[in-house]
């Protein structure tokens, strides 16, 4: 008997003239030079793909809920609402290197699942789309979590290269500054940054803001050192207002 | 009698299965001519043709336990072939076919039609399989195929998705662009 629970191997190829092909192959099976593989290898095999597909798209909901999060932590999540610069600075500032990673992580994706039928059987694009909409679902819910702050507290006391990593893809663009409002002008204002140095604003909406506000700034810094805003987003209250340190020239 | 031969694919399969490995003879007796046209028809090979075939039955025995007796045989079994001959095509040109997954037509299927191609072709399924005799060679393999499977092998669209896995759009559209390049071959 040639049943599952015997050892298996794998073929020797039948020689000889192949005039009769199916008669060589069953004269090979009879000879047992040729043995089917047990069915647990192709449950091992499905199993492997199942945790490889599962792992991948992991990743990607990691990377997906990490775009979030980063976006934001440096604040461009909040520029579109500010017209067409807005717009610009949120796709100039994408991490654009992440995003690609993940459609050749998609992409994989689809290899690795085209076999089954869930997948062949309707147009490519249509599971694609399902698999970016699950992810940017689960992404959005994921980065808005608890999850980055920890891993990225855990990385900066445990893991160097991860918190070098959360650390560049966080940090705020040139045209976006954060900081504490500490007085109000005419057509315009003064924040100060953690570190108690101030820039003043000009233009942009500067109405219903007040000193102690969080604000985001968005804007290039001009030659004098004074930042024209084109958006100014509130992200909070500060607790203390912080004492001036100096003032970016 | 033997009433073997009476009972469908998938019981023998099942049989095979379970250790009967006589019963394999009755699919390799079922499906050895059909291979064999099946990869002269896509491949055009004469010899190689036969050694090609006796991959493909080697391949079917060895991995029978991964065939699922509650799903048609056949095309189980032409999927092996299909792979098995795609192979073999690679090597013979030595470069890369136009089969991907990522073809337009595997992606959007219903966007790739034109209206003339979508048009009927105005031909009964006879007199295609007499014009097809002779002018397979000329049409791409990607085309050539699925008009194969369909006229010769009698497959339907569903069974041929399931031996080239893509949508069944997809086999409509490769089906219908076939047929309007034999007509382009044929003079009128």
């Amino acid at each position: 008997m040639n049943g599952p629970s015997e050892p298996m191997e794998y073929p020797q190829r039948p020689e000889g003239n192949t005039r009769d092909p199916g008669g060589r192959v069953l004269e090979a099976i009879k000879e047992r030079d040729l043995r089917m593989r047990p069915r647990r290898y192709f449950v091992l095999r499905a199993v492997l793909v199942a945790l490889g597909a599962s792992l991948l798209f992991l990743i990607l909901l990691y990377v997906a809920s990490f775009v979030i999060y980063a976006l934001h932590m440096d604040g461009l999540w909040f520029a579109p609402e500010y017209g067409l610069s807005g717009w610009m600075l949120f796709f100039s500032g994408l991490p654009w290197g992440l995003l690609l990673l993940s459609l050749a992580i998609l992409l994989l994706l689809a290899v690795i699942l085209r076999n089954y039928e869930f997948v062949y059987h309707q147009p490519l694009f249509y599971p694609l789309f399902a698999f970016v909409v699950l992810i940017a679902i689960g992404g959005f819910f994921l980065g808005t979590t608890a999850l980055h702050p920890d891993l990225s507290h855990f990385a900066a006391q445990n893991a160097p290269m991860l918190e070098n990593f959360y650390e560049y893809e966080t940090a705020f663009p040139a045209s976006v500054h954060r900081g504490v409002i500490i007085s109000l002008g005419n057509g315009g204002f003064v924040i100060a940054d953690g570190f108690g140095v101030t820039s003043s604003i000009v233009g942009g909406p500067v109405q219903g803001f007040q000193v102690g506000d969080v604000v985001l700034v968005f804007g290039t810094r001009r030659d004098d050192g004074m930042i024209r805003a084109f958006g100014v987003q509130r992200v909070g209250i500060a607790t203390s207002t912080p004492v001036p340190t100096g003032t970016v020239q | 009698m033997d009433t073997r031969d009476e009972r469908r694919d998938e019981e023998v399969a099942a049989d095979v299965q379970r250790g009967d490995a006589d019963a394999f003879r009755a699919l390799v007796d079922r499906y050895e001519q059909k291979m064999v046209r099946y990869a002269r028809r896509f491949l055009f090979a004469g010899d190689e043709a036969k050694d090609l075939v006796q991959e493909v039955f080697i391949k079917a025995y060895v991995n029978i336990q991964s065939f699922d007796t509650d799903r048609r045989f056949s095309p189980w079994l032409y999927r092996i072939a299909h792979n098995e001959f795609v192979n073999a095509l690679k090597k013979k040109k030595k470069e890369r076919m136009n089969i991907s997954i990522f073809d337009l037509d595997v992606l959007f299927p219903s966007l790739t039609l034109t209206a003339r191609e979508t048009a009927d072709s105005g031909f009964n399924r006879h007199e295609m399989k007499k014009m097809l005799e002779g002018s397979l060679e000329r049409i791409p393999e990607k085309y050539r195929e699925p008009l194969v499977l369909y006229y010769f092998d009698d497959m339907d669209y569903k069974e041929i998705a399931d031996v080239l896995r893509v949508p069944v759009s997809t086999v409509g559209v490769r089906l219908q662009r076939g047929k309007t390049m034999l007509r382009k071959l044929i003079p009128q």
